[in-house]
């Protein structure tokens, strides 16, 4: 067999187009940043912005609403927050043995974070309308652009949820089956013969 | 290093190791498309993976776990997956069989290759790639005792089934 296999070296099974695969890569390549990273700094930038386009018009205008107040203290702070988690989800990415079960385990680690992510976020979704609504009521805006925002929370929330299942619960089921399967296939077997290193 | 060093490291890889790949690749996509598909996410793995070699092993040891590690990946995402892949006529094709290359008795190999679990498949191309226990169970990152069980059966199970063809 070993003979058979070895045949293949002095042939290649495939042609490459190298342009194609180069374009290929390229692409990839792009949509693979669109991961926790840019979510992640997404984040911070939204919250920072946001935070700053409440609290100028409220120096400016010399106007103190309490909810807004609110709204821009829990952006800055979870901006801050957000910020230290990625910190420390960089600094543990190379703490993972170089292995095939280490790369999993790394891959089980980061769809972690995801879950735990896209979880916290509906949370702070709940929270940004709860004030964002409270404004409006202090405002004295008309109902039904308090229906019209009230729906359009509604949406994302339903959507946000949407998302956690479908790609970061799921995958990180996925990749928790592989790893356990790995991990209990090697707890379950005894060596039945000495080893045996010839083909 | 700068992405031209990279691509350069990638590029000389890819010429010198590329087998490496394809034997992946025909070991876990059991057609063209899926080929193609595995071969591409390999392709961008070994990319992202160039600034981080440190030189502490081999590059065939290296672009073996790669490897491994992508395909069993892609068979966890090719299952949810497979609607919302771009239809093949759509984009360029990066691999062409080679027509010259037609062994029935590899084919053969390789059936029985894609018979086995995703486990037993990566250690059973490790072992005809002649790679010691010791490198499979740092490759795989499994203990070398469970890599020698995980052989014997598998060595047990191939002589079985040539037996049968014979």
């Amino acid at each position: 067999m070993k003979k058979i296999w070895d045949a293949q070296n002095g042939q290649a099974m495939y042609a490459i187009d190298e342009t194609a695969l180069h374009n290929s890569v390229i692409k990839k390549k792009a949509k693979a940043r669109r991961t926790a990273d840019l979510t992640e700094k997404i984040f911070i930038g939204a919250n920072i912005v946001a935070g700053l386009m409440i609290v100028v018009p409220t120096i400016i205008k010399e106007h103190i609403s309490i909810s807004g107040s609110l709204m821009a203290v829990m952006m800055f702070f979870t901006a801050g927050y957000i910020l230290n988690m990625r910190k420390k989800r960089l600094a543990s990415q190379d703490n993972f043995e170089q292995s095939v079960i280490g790369d999993l385990d790394n891959a089980i680690s980061t769809a972690d974070y995801q879950v735990k992510f896209s979880k916290s976020s509906r949370y702070y979704l709940l929270a940004i309308v709860i004030l964002s609504l409270t404004s409006l009521v202090e405002s004295g805006s008309p109902w039904w652009v308090i229906l019209l925002v009230t729906v359009f929370f509604a949406v994302t929330y339903i959507a946000a949820k949407w998302e956690y299942r479908t790609f970061y619960a799921s995958q990180k089921k996925d990749l928790r089956a592989m790893r356990e399967k790995l991990g209990s296939m090697e707890d379950d077997e005894q060596p039945e013969e000495p080893l045996d290193q010839q083909i | 290093m700068t992405e031209q060093q990279q691509s350069q490291v990638f590029n000389d890889w890819l010429k010198d190791h590329k087998a490496i790949l394809f034997k992946v690749v025909r070991a876990y996509g059991f057609n063209l498309e899926d080929q193609e598909d595995l071969f591409q996410e390999m392709a961008v793995q070994v990319w992202r993976s160039v600034p981080k070699f440190r030189n502490d092993c081999a590059v065939t040891t290296w672009m073996y776990r790669i490897a491994l590690n992508t395909a069993l990946k892609w068979t966890i995402k090719e299952r949810k997956h497979q609607e919302g892949r771009e239809d093949i006529d759509q984009k360029a094709h990066v691999l062409t069989e080679q027509s010259g290359f037609s062994d029935p008795r590899l084919d053969w190999l390789y059936e029985q290759i894609a018979r086995l679990d995703n486990v037993d498949r990566s250690l059973c191309l490790l072992l005809l790639d002649g790679f010691s226990y010791k490198e499979m169970s740092k490759i795989v990152g499994i203990s070398e005792s469970y890599v020698g069980v995980r052989i014997s059966r598998i060595k047990k199970h191939l002589s079985k089934q040539s037996e049968k063809v014979t």
